[in-house]
């Protein structure tokens, strides 16, 4: 797998604009900010990524979808288990502590923060390509961080031992809460995306 | 990510393989994928290894993402690096779930996995003396080297020792 350090670059710009869009969307959302604390662009080893994960022994939820047109990939949201409670909280605008069971509340509401987050990406990517991409509907995932992790990078591991991957991590305001936001795009369709993106933007690395 | 690392705790990724001697712990993260675990209980040395894949099929790559060049890896690091004698050492595995409820076969490639395993570690005549496999959730095991117990929790229930 190989990327061009300029369109890293590139590809580390539209990202961090997309997530300040996405951070925004989130705070709207769920009417409590959402803090960017890290957005990072990396081509990654997947032995070590996935070692980092796998010392995270949280129980996690996580919303994943895919992301199809001019460029495709894969986006996943994910959050700790009491996290999910808290952000169900806030989303259905109701006193904190309320919801106390993972239920298909809080799955709704994962799924439902998942699509914020992707169309977010889609809309940022689509106004520099002038063309449509649409997420996928969410599949959501209850499980330990590591294996989450290690499911969604299965399919770009089986012919790569390197990843490109972007992960952003949101801190909830006033609370202990992390959440992380990350994006698999497609190599294949993300190089013309961004020749595109270059045109259209005039973004010079 | 929450780092909860010590010296003593060697952590294994996708495709990767470690070994450790007593008192170290090592452990993995895993869903569809296997791990498997050797011992050498005379000296005390275990390893593990994450596959992904059973077959290589001329793809190349890291030989740990697949069982069939990840399990002769690890027996090789056994025996000729920790000196282990290949009779005393003994296997436990795990994983291979079914994380998403779809039919496509890439995502039930864990049955393959666990199937390709056992075939091999017959091969290396490696007694497969404990396992846990299979189910629709993720495993956390950790192979303590002293002992040369495995704990496997699986998301949603207790944890248990093999």
């Amino acid at each position: 797998m190989q990327i061009s350090k300029e369109h890293l670059k590139v590809l580390d710009i539209i990202v961090k604009i997309s997530m300040d869009n996405a951070s925004r969307s989130f705070s709207k959302t769920i009417k409590h900010a959402a803090l960017i604390q890290l957005v990072k662009t990396d081509l990654v080893d997947i032995s070590e990524i996935t070692e980092e994960m796998n010392n995270d022994f949280r129980e996690m939820v996580a919303s994943i979808l895919r992301l199809e047109g001019s460029l495709n990939g894969k986006l996943m949201f994910m959050i700790p288990l009491d996290g999910a409670l808290t952000l169900q909280d806030f989303y259905l605008q109701e006193e904190p502590g309320t919801a106390k069971e993972f239920d298909e509340l809080t799955e709704g509401t994962v799924q439902e923060i998942g699509n914020i987050l992707a169309s977010a990406i889609g809309n940022s990517f689509a106004a520099g390509l002038g063309s449509m991409l649409l997420p996928t509907p969410p599949q959501v995932l209850c499980d330990f961080a590591g294996s989450i992790f290690a499911q969604l990078i299965f399919e770009e591991s089986v012919d790569n031992d390197k990843i490109l991957l972007t992960e952003t991590k949101f801190k909830l305001s006033n609370t202990e809460i992390d959440c992380y936001f990350f994006l698999l795009p497609d190599l294949t369709t993300l190089e013309d995306s961004l020749n595109e993106y270059e045109k259209a933007t005039n973004i010079n690395p | 990510m929450l780092i909860n690392n010590n010296g003593n705790i060697v952590t294994v990724g996708v495709g990767d393989l470690k070994i450790a001697q007593s008192p170290k712990v090592i452990k993995t993260s895993l869903g569809s994928c296997v791990g498997v675990v050797l011992y050498d209980s005379i000296q005390k040395v275990g390893g593990m290894l994450h596959l992904m894949l059973p077959n290589c099929n001329d793809r190349g790559g890291k030989p740990a993402k697949y069982a069939d060049t990840g399990i002769p890896l690890l027996v090789d690091l056994m025996v000729n690096k920790a000196k282990s004698k290949k009779n005393v050492l003994t296997a436990k595995i795990f994983g291979g779930a079914k994380m998403f409820s779809v039919s496509s076969e890439i995502f039930d490639i864990g049955k393959s996995n666990i199937t390709e395993t056992q075939k091999i570690l017959e091969r290396y005549g490696i007694k497969i003396i404990a396992s846990r496999l299979g189910g629709t959730k993720g495993h956390q095991i950790t192979l303590d080297t002293e002992t040369g117990i495995v704990q496997s929790r699986i998301f949603g229930e207790q944890s248990a020792n093999y």
